[in-house]
């Protein structure tokens, strides 16, 4: 079982659940924690539709408070230009890591596949395959080396406490969630929801239980990882884009899975398992886990990627 | 209702208004899996007969009198999931005209006017290319710019999507031919609907129009001066675009395939993605070329480019009907760009060579040119 998150100092209970906006199961969600007064939502990642949260008000019948997380940005970036900078220098920095390891991957990635496809599945053949399987896992984790040498490059040059505008957002978002009781954190653009978090410093500051759903549930993992499988003539393999959060470990969340990876794929699936090493977890529109600050302890409606290929009901 | 050969004999039988009645509320031609049986009512004429542009296929394919109707019939088969293009030609009196099929309502617009459309069972125009009122569209602005390059002022429009942000940046396409594209081929639609999806990210769309075109896009180098010394400039100077060459892309169909090429050929790491539909990138391994005089600069170019091919790009989709006449060009420019080492996604179509054989392939090429968005959202 999962040990312990990977930050000491956030201990915040979590519900993890998959896609939200067709069938809400939000309000059972915070019946379940008791959670009765005003909530916050974190709808950073929905970008310049960060106020379209009517469909979240009307979900549950707590006060609805929004963090303004991506608009409050926008007013920091006006007022002083150099974050913004700085921020997309970064960003033009970390696509060009994603693209080498895209290439590195790529290339392996069809190793494994032409593998797999052979009849015989012979002792050597599994050498190699376990072989290749390794490499991908280490580059994967050098590209994360760089990856936080680049974040870490950036902190120190915006110095955030020296910056009055990154002083003044983060106030400003604490003081609107003031009195909030549990954080709602929604998906969409997921790195744009990281950038937020981090520049905020929010879940640092205000370590309040949360319930997260799809891309926000992805974004409180250690690893977020890219993927779609279905897009017209998907291009490159999955792709490692940095570490999330780490509010929970050992397990990496695929929401929506079955209308962006190739289910029914063993190979794919087989592949996508072996390079992952951790469990893959298939987070459809029922699934629930939670997460009491250090473990699982609840788990309901999960799909599990088995190493070779197979997907099955998780009962871990 | 699908009327069969024996009905429209049996039809033919008791005369032109057993015909009538029997075509009455049906689209022609009738299409029967791979057969479509054309029919056009024209008792005196000459001679009544079908012309399309199918390279392979006798331009003008006579049809045959149905009986003692003044009805005329033509039946072919084409491959299932062929879309065609196509005229009736009529001579009477010794006079020949060119007409729409007017028992068929589907036509395809261009620049000449357009053509009556079969569709083939199997093919399915692309809903994705349809405009749809609850998507959020894009606006249009247009500037002027002068050139040196090519001596006089252009006008320039520029597609902005409806989630442009000014305080965001965006990936930057430039489209030849980009009125015609908005027209023969709903580019505009298409990338309101593939924005909207999040199939590809929101992209400023630079729609260049020519005055000469056969002579600016015969991969002259005035015209790639104007693109990327004066208008790329000016574009970056007006929008918040990425300024750099992985978040370019350079697109265009026909000769707007060969300015597309030639224009990335003469400013290598300008643009790192190009689109070219249906190029024509005409050349000759020995000898002279039988195309005419306006593509002598285009095989002089495409020699040249073949002979050394560089890296005018890093991903290159190319796509081509496989009724051109152009389709061995394109199909010759693949291995030449891999052995290059260019990232290259080449697709034919059972089409011609025409706007909404562009416009069909606008969703496989953008999307693969530009696969960001469905990555990073999850909602």
């Amino acid at each position: 079982m999962p040990a312990t998150s990977r930050h000491p100092e956030h201990r915040q209970p979590l519900l993890l659940l998959g896609e939200q906006r067709e069938e809400p199961r939000l309000q059972q969600a915070l019946e379940r924690w008791k959670i009765s007064g005003p909530v916050g939502l974190i709808a950073a990642g929905w970008e310049e539709d960060e106020f379209e949260d009517e469909w979240v008000r009307s979900a549950v019948q707590n006060q609805v408070v929004n963090s303004q997380l991506y608009e409050l940005a926008d007013r920091m970036f006006a007022e002083d230009p150099e974050v913004l900078a700085l921020l997309r220098s970064r960003q033009d920095r970390l696509r060009e890591l994603r693209e080498i390891n895209q290439v590195q991957v790529d290339r392996m990635c069809r190793v494994i596949r032409e593998l797999m496809r052979r009849t015989t599945q012979s002792p050597a053949v599994q050498e190699a395959l376990e072989l290749t399987a390794r490499q991908i896992r280490e580059a994967d984790e050098q590209h994360l080396q760089r990856v936080n040498e680049v974040l870490q490059e950036f902190e120190e040059r915006i110095a955030p406490l020296n910056r009055p505008a990154v002083l003044t957002y983060r106030a400003s978002v604490l003081e609107r969630l003031q009195g909030c009781e549990t954080l709602l954190l929604a998906g969409g653009h997921v790195g744009v929801l990281l950038n937020r978090l981090e520049l905020s410093r929010l879940l640092t500051f205000l370590p309040l239980p949360v319930i997260a759903w799809s891309g926000g549930a992805m974004a409180l993992g250690e690893r977020v990882y890219f993927f779609n499988q279905m897009i017209p003539h998907a291009t490159g393999e999955m792709e490692l884009s940095r570490r999330g959060k780490g509010l929970y470990t050992q397990m990496q969340l695929f929401p929506r899975a079955d209308e962006r990876l190739k289910v029914n794929d063993r190979i794919e699936m087989a592949l996508l398992a072996q390079r992952v090493a951790e469990p893959c977890l298939l987070l459809d529109h029922a699934s629930e886990l939670e997460w009491d600050g250090e473990r699982l302890v609840n788990c309901a409606g999960v799909r599990f990627l088995q190493e070779d290929g197979d997907v099955v009901e998780w009962k871990p | 209702m699908t009327i069969t050969h024996l009905q429209l004999i049996l039809a033919a039988n008791s005369g032109d208004a057993a015909i009538a009645k029997l075509l009455q509320g049906i689209s022609l031609p009738l299409v029967q899996e791979n057969e479509a049986t054309f029919l056009f009512e024209a008792g005196d004429a000459e001679a009544v007969f079908l012309q399309h542009w199918v390279f392979g296929l006798s331009s003008r394919i006579p049809f045959e009198k149905l009986g003692e109707t003044s009805w005329w019939v033509l039946t072919l088969a084409f491959p299932l999931n062929s879309r065609i293009e196509y005229k009736i030609g009529v001579r009477q009196n010794g006079v020949e005209v060119w007409l729409h099929d007017p028992g068929n309502p589907r036509i395809a617009h261009d620049p000449f006017g357009g053509n009556s459309v079969v569709q083939l069972t199997g093919y399915v125009e692309p809903e994705w290319s349809l405009s749809d009122p609850e998507t959020p569209q894009g606006t249009l602005e247009t500037w002027s710019i002068p050139s040196r390059a090519l001596g006089n002022e252009r006008q320039v429009r520029v597609y902005l999507p409806a989630r442009f942000r000014p305080n965001r940046r965006h990936r930057l396409l430039m489209v030849h031919d980009g009125d015609d594209y908005l027209r023969y081929s709903r580019l505009g639609a298409v990338l309101d609907n593939l924005t909207q999806r999040w199939e590809i990210p929101p992209l400023v769309v630079v729609l260049l129009n020519p005055q000469d075109r056969l002579r600016e896009y015969g991969a002259d180098p005035r015209h790639a001066a104007f693109v990327v010394e004066e208008l790329l400039p000016e574009v970056e100077r007006r929008y918040p675009v990425i300024a750099d060459p992985s978040a370019r892309c350079l697109a265009g169909a026909s000769f707007g395939g060969v300015a597309s090429l030639a224009t990335a050929w003469y400013y290598p790491q300008t643009f790192d993605m190009l689109l070219l539909q249906s190029g024509s990138f005409a050349f000759t391994d020995i000898g002279l070329h039988t195309r005419g005089p306006v593509f002598d600069p285009v095989v002089a170019f495409m020699n040249k480019f073949r002979q050394s091919v560089g890296k005018p790009a890093r991903k290159i989709y190319a796509s081509c009907g496989i009724y051109e006449s152009l389709i061995y060009e394109n199909r010759s420019l693949v291995p030449l760009l891999q052995n290059a080492e260019v990232q290259v996604k080449f697709e034919e179509a059972r089409d011609g060579h025409n706007w909404e054989n562009w416009r069909d392939r606008l969703r496989n090429g953008l999307t693969w040119l530009f696969p960001v968005p469905l990555w990073f959202y999850y909602e």
